[in-house]
C-alpha cells in the first residue's frame, strides 16, 4: 500500500503565518509610538478587518449572502450600553458579553433567515436587520430613536481609553482572523469550502449543510458582534441609524469582493484598500463615493476573484494555508 | 449483511409520474442494473433512494432501519453512496480534497484514517495523479471519475452509479467494469444506471427496465432483455445496438 502522505503548509505559509503574528505584535506597540488620533483612526481599520472578515466566512465559506449583517453590528454596540450604563459592568469588560449577546440573538434570527434562500434570504436578512433596529429604537432605557451615549468611561485618561480600545480592537481582529483560519483548516472547514461549491454535492457526500451554515451564522454573528461593541468603545455613542444602516453591508461586500472573497487574505487586503480610500478620499464628498464605485466596477471586470484572489490566490503562495497537498 | 429494500415507491412531477409503485430487493456483494428510455425516470429513482428526492409514498429500508425520512447527508452517512449523471465536482477544491470532503463527512474519518480513505478511491479510480489539481480544472470524463471517488472514500455499502461510464472509450470502460465487480466482490450493493447494456450485462445480477416510472421487467439480465416489453419500449433498436457492441 502506498504510503499516505498530506501537508498543509509550505515554506511560504510559515513564513506568511510568522510574519502575521510578528505584524500583530508590532501594531500592538503602537499606542507607544503614535499619537492616539492615529491609533483611534486605525481602530477603524481592524473593525473592518472583523466585519470582513466575518462576512467572508459567511458567503465566501458557508454561501450564505446576508445583507443583514448590521443587526449583529448594532446589537454589538448596543448591549455595551446595556452592560455598561445600565449594568455597571466595565465597558471593556463588556466586550466579550457584547460579542455573545449578539451570537445568541443569531440563534433565533437564524430558524426565520434559513427558511429562505438565495436571493429571499439575503433580503430576508435586511428584512429581519431593520425589524431589530426597529424594536431596539422603542427601548426606553437605550435612548429610543435618538441613541445613548457611553458614559461610564468618561473617568479614563482619554489616551488610555483609546489605547485600551485600540488593544481591544486589535485583538479582536487578529482573532477573528485566527479562529477563521483555524475552522477553515479543519474538517468543518473543508466541508464548508464544499458546500460553497456545491450545496447538493456536498449533502450527497454526507455533509450537513444545515448544522455547517448554522455554525457559520453563528460565529459570523458573534464577531460582528464583537467589531459592534468596539465601534461602540470608539465612538462613544449609539444611534439606530448609524451602527443598524445597511451601509455596513455594502462595507462588507465591498471589502469581500473587491479583496477576495473564498480567501482568508482577501477580505484582510479588501480592508486595507476601503480604509485607505476612505482616510485619503472622504473629506471629497460624492467624489469618494464614485471613486468607490469605480474600484468596484474595475475590481469586478478586471480581477473577478478579487486582488488577492486573482493575483497571489492563483499561485500556491498562501499567508494562511489550509489545503491539503497529497504527496 | 446489507440490504436494500425499495417498496411501493411513487413520486409525481406536476402531472407527470416519474415513480410509479417501484419495488425491489437488493442484497449485498449483488449488482442491479437499470435500464429504460430516457425519461424513464431511472435518475428519479436513484435520488428517492439517495434521498435528493422525498416519494410520495413507498419506503426505502436499508439493514432493517427505514430511512425514507432520513435526509440525503444522512442516508449517506448510514452508508448509500451515489454518484451524479451530470457531475457536480468541489470546482474550488482540489481532487483530493474532494475525495477528503467525503471520507471525513460521508465516511465519519478523521486525519489520517479520511486520508487513507481518499487516497484510496483516488487509486482505484485513477485520479491520483491529478490529486493536487484544482477539481474544476478536470475534463468531463474525470469528473465523471471523481463522482466515483467521492462516492467510494464515503465507504458506501450500497453504491449508486448513474452513468458513469458514457464516453469512455473501450479500454477505459474494461477498467471501470473490472472496478464494479472488485466493489460488488467486496461487498457493495451495486445499482448501476448505463445506457451502454453490453457493460452493464458483464456486473450486473440482475436487471430491471423502467419505462414511464414503472418498472415493466425485472429479473435476470437475458431474459429481460429478451422479454416483449423492453423489446417494444426500445422499439428495437438502441438496446439490440447495445448488446451488439
Amino acid at each position: 500500500m502506498t504510503a499516505v502522505v498530506v501537508t498543509r503548509a509550505g515554506t511560504a505559509g510559515r513564513v506568511g503565518l510568522s510574519a502575521a503574528g510578528l505584524l500583530a505584535l508590532l501594531l500592538a506597540a503602537a499606542p507607544y509610538l503614535v499619537t492616539s488620533d492615529i491609533t483611534h483612526t486605525l481602530v477603524d481599520l481592524f473593525v473592518f478587518v472583523v466585519i470582513a472578515t466575518m462576512w467572508n466566512l459567511l458567503a465566501g465559506y458557508g454561501g450564505l449572502v446576508s445583507v443583514g449583517q448590521q443587526a449583529y453590528l448594532g446589537a454589538g454596540a448596543y448591549a455595551v450600553i446595556a452592560l455598561s450604563v445600565h449594568g455597571g459592568i466595565n465597558a471593556f469588560l463588556a466586550v466579550p458579553l457584547a460579542a455573545l449577546a449578539a451570537g445568541l440573538l443569531a440563534v433565533p434570527l437564524s430558524f426565520l433567515a434559513f427558511r429562505l434562500h438565495g436571493g429571499y434570504f439575503a433580503i430576508g436578512t435586511w428584512v429581519l436587520a431593520e425589524v431589530v433596529k426597529l424594536v431596539t429604537a422603542q427601548i426606553g432605557p437605550l435612548g429610543k430613536g435618538s441613541g445613548a451615549s457611553l458614559t461610564t468611561v468618561s473617568g479614563y485618561d482619554p489616551d488610555i481609553r483609546v489605547a485600551y480600545t485600540y488593544w481591544l480592537a486589535l485583538a479582536v481582529a487578529a482573532g477573528s482572523v485566527t479562529a477563521v483560519y483555524l475552522l477553515i483548516r479543519t474538517r468543518t472547514g473543508l466541508q464548508l469550502t464544499a458546500i460553497r461549491d456545491d450545496g447538493i454535492a456536498a449533502e450527497a457526500a454526507g455533509v450537513r449543510v444545515r448544522r455547517a451554515k448554522r455554525l457559520v451564522y453563528l460565529i459570523a454573528g458573534t464577531g460582528t458582534g464583537a467589531a459592534g461593541a468596539i465601534v461602540c468603545l470608539n465612538t462613544l455613542t449609539v444611534q439606530p441609524e448609524s451602527v443598524f444602516s445597511v451601509q455596513w453591508s455594502a462595507y462588507m461586500i465591498f471589502m469581500v469582493v473587491v479583496g477576495g472573497i473564498g480567501t482568508i487574505e482577501g477580505p484582510i487586503v479588501g480592508a486595507l484598500l476601503f480604509f485607505g480610500l476612505q482616510q485619503a478620499l472622504s473629506a471629497q464628498g460624492p467624489v469618494y463615493l464614485i471613486i468607490l464605485g469605480a474600484v468596484g466596477v474595475a475590481v469586478v471586470l478586471l480581477a473577478p476573484r478579487g486582488l488577492w484572489g486573482s493575483t497571489v490566490g492563483r499561485t500556491s503562495i498562501s499567508v494562511f494555508p489550509v489545503g491539503h497537498t497529497l504527496r | 449483511m446489507t440490504t436494500l429494500v425499495v417498496d411501493g415507491l411513487r413520486r409525481r412531477f406536476g402531472p407527470l409520474l416519474v415513480a410509479d409503485d417501484i419495488s425491489f430487493r437488493l442484497d449485498a456483494g449483488r449488482a442491479l442494473g437499470v435500464v429504460g428510455p430516457n425519461g424513464a425516470g431511472k435518475s428519479t429513482l436513484l435520488n428517492l433512494i439517495s434521498g435528493a428526492l422525498r416519494p410520495e409514498a413507498g419506503t426505502v429500508t436499508l439493514d432493517g432501519r427505514d430511512v425514507t425520512a432520513r435526509s440525503a447527508d444522512e442516508r449517506c452517512r448510514l452508508g448509500i453512496g451515489r454518484t451524479h449523471q451530470v457531475p457536480r465536482p468541489f470546482t474550488d477544491l482540489t481532487v483530493f480534497e474532494n475525495a477528503l470532503v467525503a471520507a471525513g463527512a460521508g465516511g465519519g474519518l478523521r486525519r489520517t484514517a479520511a486520508y487513507r480513505a481518499a487516497s484510496a478511491a483516488l487509486d482505484r479510480t485513477g485520479l491520483r495523479k491529478y490529486a493536487n489539481e484544482r477539481a474544476g480544472r478536470l475534463p468531463l470524463l474525470d469528473r465523471k471519475r471523481l463522482e466515483l471517488a467521492r462516492a467510494l472514500a464515503t465507504g458506501p455499502s450500497v453504491l449508486l452509479l448513474d452513468e458513469i461510464g458514457g464516453g469512455l472509450t473501450e479500454p477505459e470502460l474494461r477498467i471501470l467494469i473490472d472496478t464494479v465487480i472488485g466493489l460488488r466482490g467486496a461487498g457493495l450493493a451495486v445499482i448501476w444506471i448505463e445506457h451502454i447494456v453490453h457493460a452493464l450485462v458483464e456486473v450486473v445480477d440482475e436487471l430491471l427496465c423502467l419505462a414511464t416510472g414503472r418498472v415493466i421487467a425485472h429479473g435476470e439480465p437475458s431474459a429481460v432483455l429478451g422479454s416483449r416489453e423492453v423489446r417494444e419500449v426500445y422499439l428495437g433498436e438502441e438496446l439490440e445496438e447495445g448488446i451488439a457492441g
